[in-house]
């Protein structure tokens, strides 16, 4: 081109040609362009350049808005057509929504899960800055990993570490009565905390005292749900509200504020905050071993926490190790240089919530405590079933190819082009999975308190108010839409026109493969979900029929006895201290050895709280076995099945052999054993006569450590510290084996039976729990005499008892709900395939009537026709089956890896799922298939 | 059928005046001269667009010329359908101009 320096401004032609985006974009660039040049010949170029720029600014506005114009007439133009298509095919549109509702309102169930799980302890002011320091120890005594860590560390991080800007801490008790006039509420959890946690977790004070909530140790603040539970609609401040606990006795303490209740989405709640008293110093104190408490600590913004981690090891030297080395009876270095360890780490406050190691408690399967594997679990399968809803989408769309053919020829003829023609479909699509969208959301609206009720959670879900929640539906919708819709717009749009109308084109051989595999892939997703939950039902019916060892069946647990025994006791006692001219909180402020010395001094006359307690407990319980409807009533230190576990301590203990082994040790009376009917196997059971720590019975498990030998006669030493004086010594004892009982399940079925020894309690011991064996026949009337007995001794105070099998059927509860999951996700992915299955029957069916008109003129019979219908999907379902079942195999084992007692997965597993699938099969492919088989031929070939 | 607009009818005149030139350009510099008001070039394509679409006009593409930058020339002419557009409101027109003649309107500007 020889006009080159005419050519017009670069940018302006560039924005010129991006507003016009259309077909004859080159044709109005050269109309301008001439226009140019001939400003620009008559020697007026700036002129001409201006002239250009001004026509560009002039005409974009306009061109856009034709172009938007344009655009809106083709989608109502494509929308007109979608609609029109999606009416004419009723069967399929209902076929293809219900199964995409019904998926997009399970991944809106799931996608609402997480992001509920996600949110916790997000939003405080220093949600970033705020960690929780935890412990992982492993001792020769005990090895665990808590987040409840000695008293005093807290304290001695903010000493020794000055970045830390702030600490808090508190412990938890739930064992608190809570009274304001005649309202009375036992089992309430107190939180004895630090003034500073207000700060930390944004607790805010409704009404009262908010500079400072918990002036003095006589203060209270209560929640404002609390608030509604004692107080009503009065005014709660400066109420009086008595708290007792048996250990640190009654208080009458003044609510100074009221609290704002805690978001549901943050690891700390409470109803009731008082503030902690400082802790006499002992062993407890740096170690937290025999109950410690929580401690977080503030870092500065964006600082990190590696860096104060990597001084902690260091720490720990200084003040862990050696109160640690005093109770092992080693020195910290030998313990370390053995492999033994204690760790403090800082756990982000984010973090707390799902990263569930340092929380003892199982809480359900999908419960309160979160974990990262529930959640991309639940994530996963909800993904599945969506998935499983679009590849019903895209398989029956594919299908019914041959029959839109017609319609895509003419198109194409008429002058679509593949682009419009793929727009159109994925309009289609789109169209289909708003609808469903719209129904999951209506799905979601009702089924919300069901999902609520089964998760323990007050998840939200707001459609209209909440931007998150419809922006979300929508970006799945679309996401849907555009996936399920693609492949069939691809697919349907490459035909060329000639080949579809000249009718040369195998219409039916294309997409087959692809639909072959889809469908296979439905099968694998509903078996896999089949298997697991006829594995998880079999390990629940299996832990649920096992033999525990002891009979349950008839065993009353008298719920938190000895505690309010001690409750009862300690206002005698109290009257005593006072007596002598202590207060109650005089007394709480020494430490133990001060407290000895205190009961030394006064000459016996001041008896220990225990001792007494024990004592009454003992005429208690001879009390209760003057009830003629009770066979037996045992006093032990732990109870099968109850959530404080087993184990009140992890001793390491030598045997005869000299080995060391980590044994168990419970405390018992010679009741126990006759009370749960648990049989010795050989030797004698513990009796009156003989003294705490002098004999013991031992456990089948333990037996066996001593190999084939009898163990009884052999000895058992201690090597346990005690405090004596001022250091801790070991106390040892070298005591006799005297009888071997049966094994019996203590916890729940991941835990294996442990090596466990039983010692008669000290005299007047404390026990736990008491547990009474009822003769069969007169329950009701027995119970009423029990607690007849009990008002006897505690006044005005109600029972609490249970029985024990029910206790332990508890401990199932996460695997019934995981059964539960598994369950309704298989019954959605089977509805939803059957969905897929049965629409791609009737399809195949409605397509080759003639053929089976001619078949059944020729003389086929009606078995065969139903054969020639279904065989193809016997052979998808059973290598659907044969693919699914590897798989669920070894998914499932891994479960059951996590229960010390488990079930097999055996062939009638696969069997069972084998006859699911197949009847369903039969009832989604079978029906069509037979309907074509029965059809009248003449109906069938009358036309054409 | 509605009547044409304003722009549709000054430019399916133009084309109509311009004959076998009819293309963006001249169209564009032809409305110009006879109404003195410099046309925007989406001014002039936004309405032939609609006109395409409403199949009063027709368009073929020419031979790209090089004082065009090497781009070819979109004609366009008129189809019956534009034709019998133009007449109908040319005999609307007339008929609404007969009974009261432009001479008692000059006064008023």
């Amino acid at each position: 081109m020889k006009r080159r320096s005419h050519r017009p401004p670069r940018v302006a032609q560039w924005i010129l040609d991006r507003a016009l985006h259309d077909v004859h974009a080159d044709e109005v660039l050269g109309d301008v362009e001439e226009t140019y040049n001939r400003i620009h010949e008559n020697g007026r170029a700036e002129w001409a350049r201006l002239w250009y720029w001004g026509q560009v600014i002039r005409s974009v506005p306009l061109f856009l808005f034709a172009s938007v114009y344009w655009a809106t007439v083709m989608i109502i133009n494509n929308l007109k057509t979608v609609l029109r298509t999606l009416r004419s095919h009723k069967g399929y549109t209902i076929l293809n929504v219900v199964g995409l509702s019904v998926g997009i309102a399970v991944t809106t169930f799931a996608l609402l899960f997480v992001q509920h799980e996600y949110s916790f302890d997000q939003d405080f002011s220093k949600s970033d800055q705020i960690y929780r320091v935890v412990q992982d120890f492993n001792l020769p005594s005990e090895q665990g990993s808590t987040a409840a860590i000695g008293w005093t560390i807290g304290e001695l991080l903010s000493e020794n570490f000055p970045e830390i800007t702030q600490v808090t801490r508190f412990t938890t008790d739930s064992r608190y009565t809570i009274q304001h006039g005649e309202k009375l509420f036992s089992e309430k959890t107190v939180h004895s905390v630090d003034p500073s946690i207000f700060d930390l977790f944004d607790i805010a004070i409704v009404s009262g005292n908010s500079q400072q909530p918990l002036p003095n140790y006589e203060s209270i603040v209560i929640s404002e749900s609390a608030a509604n539970l004692l107080f009503g609609i009065d005014d709660p401040i400066g109420k009086t509200v008595t708290i007792t606990e048996p250990t640190i006795f009654r208080s009458d303490l003044t609510v100074s504020a009221v609290a704002r209740d805690m978001p549901t989405n943050s690891h700390f709640q409470f109803d009731y905050l008082v503030r902690v008293k400082p802790k006499p110093s002992d062993r407890a104190a740096v170690t937290g071993r025999w109950g410690g408490g929580y401690t977080y600590i503030v870092l500065p913004k964006y600082s990190s926490p590696e860096q104060l981690e990597e001084k902690l090891p260091s720490f720990v030297d200084d003040y862990i190790g050696p109160e640690v080395a005093k109770s092992e009876g080693s020195s910290w270095e030998e313990l370390k240089n053995s492999g033994r360890s204690w760790t403090l780490s800082l756990q982000a406050l984010t973090d707390v919530h799902l990263d569930n190691r340092y929380e003892a408690q199982y809480e359900g399967a999908l419960g309160r405590s979160g974990s990262r594997t529930n959640i991309t679990f639940f994530l996963i399968i909800a993904l599945f079933i969506l998935i499983l809803a679009c590849v019903n989408f895209v398989n029956l769309a594919t299908a019914r190819s041959s029959s839109r053919i017609k319609e895509v020829g003419i198109r194409k003829v008429v002058g679509s082009s593949r682009k419009q023609l793929i727009y159109q479909f994925l309009v289609e699509s789109t169209v289909v999975s708003l609808i469903s969208a719209a129904i999951a959301c209506a799905l979601v609206v009702v089924f919300l308190g069901v999902f609520n009720d089964f998760l323990g959670t007050e998840i939200t879900f707001d459609p209209i108010g909440n931007g998150y929640h419809i922006a979300g539906l929508v970006i799945v919708a679309l996401t849907v839409g555009v996936l399920a819709g693609s492949y069939p717009a691809f697919f349907l749009s490459a035909f060329r026109p000639a080949e579809l109308l000249s009718g040369s084109l195998h219409t039916r051989r294309r997409g087959v493969s692809l639909r072959n595999g889809l469908v296979i892939f439905q099968f694998f997703i509903s078996v896999l979900l089949i298997v697991a939950t006829v594995v998880v039902f079999n390990q629940l019916s299996f832990m649920q029929n096992k033999d525990l060892g002891f009979d349950g069946e008839r065993v009353l647990v008298l719920q938190n006895v000895p505690n309010k025994f001690m409750h009862a006791e300690s206002f005698a006692w109290r009257g005593l201290m006072s007596e002598r001219g202590y207060t109650v909180d005089d007394w709480m402020s020494l430490n133990r050895r001060e407290q000895a010395e205190l009961i030394e001094a006064s000459g016996g006359e001041v008896d220990r709280l225990f001792f007494m307690t024990g004592r009454r407990l003992r005429v208690f319980q001879q009390q209760l076995l003057a009830i003629p409807g009770i066979q037996s009533a045992s006093f032990s230190s732990v109870v099968p099945g109850r959530e404080n576990g087993f184990g009140i301590n992890v001793n390491s203990l030598t045997t005869s052999s000299g080995s060391d082994i980590d044994i168990r040790l419970q405390f018992i009376d010679s009741a126990f054993f006759e009370t749960l009917q648990l049989p010795l196997v050989s030797g004698r059971n513990v009796n009156i006569g003989d003294a705490a720590m002098g004999a013991f019975v031992i456990n089948e498990t333990a037996a066996e450590l001593f190999g084939p030998e009898s163990p009884i006669g052999s000895t058992v030493e201690d090597r346990l510290a005690i405090l004596e004086g001022d250091a801790y010594t070991p106390k040892g004892f070298d005591s006799p084996i005297v009888g071997v009982v049966k094994d019996f399940q203590y916890a729940d079925m991941r835990t294996a039976i442990q090596p466990t020894i039983f010692s008669p309690f000290y005299p007047n011991g404390m026990p736990a729990q008491i547990l009474v064996r009822l003769r069969s026949g007169t329950v009701s009337e027995t119970i009423a005499a029990i607690e007849r007995t009990w008002n006897e001794f505690i006044p005005g105070d109600a029972l609490n008892y249970s029985f024990l099998d029910e206790d332990f059927a508890r401990l199932f509860k996460a695997e019934k709900q995981l059964s539960k999951v598994f369950g309704f996700f298989s019954m959605l992915a089977i509805i939803i395939a059957c969905l897929g299955l049965f629409g791609l029957a009737a399809f195949m069916a409605e397509q080759r009537t003639k053929e089976i008109g001619i078949r059944k003129t020729l003389g086929a019979s009606v078995q065969s026709v139903i054969q020639l219908l279904s065989t193809r999907f016997f052979w998808l379902l059973l290598i659907g089956n044969g693919m699914a079942w590897p798989v669920g195999y070894i998914l499932m084992h891994k479960w059951l890896d996590n229960f010390a007692y488990r079930t097999e997965i055996g062939a009638e597993v696969f069997l069972i799922t084998a006859a699911i699938t197949l009847a369903l099969v039969i009832i989604s492919v079978g029906g069509q298939a037979l309907r074509a088989s029965l059809s009248n031929p003449v109906d069938s070939l009358r036309y054409d | 059928m509605s009547f044409l607009t304003r722009t549709e009818e000054l430019i399916l005149l133009s084309i109509w005046n311009l004959q076998d030139n009819a293309y963006g350009a001249a169209i564009r510099d032809h409305l110009t001269d006879v109404s003195g008001y410099d046309w925007s070039i989406g001014a002039i394509y936004i309405p032939l667009d609609r006109l395409a679409h409403k199949g009063y006009v027709r368009s073929f593409k020419g031979k790209p010329t090089p004082h065009r930058g090497g781009r070819s020339k979109r004609f366009f002419e008129l189809t019956p359908d534009g034709k019998a557009a133009l007449i109908k409101i040319r005999r609307v027109q007339d008929a609404l101009w007969k009974s009261r003649p432009l001479a008692g309107l000059a006064g008023a500007k």
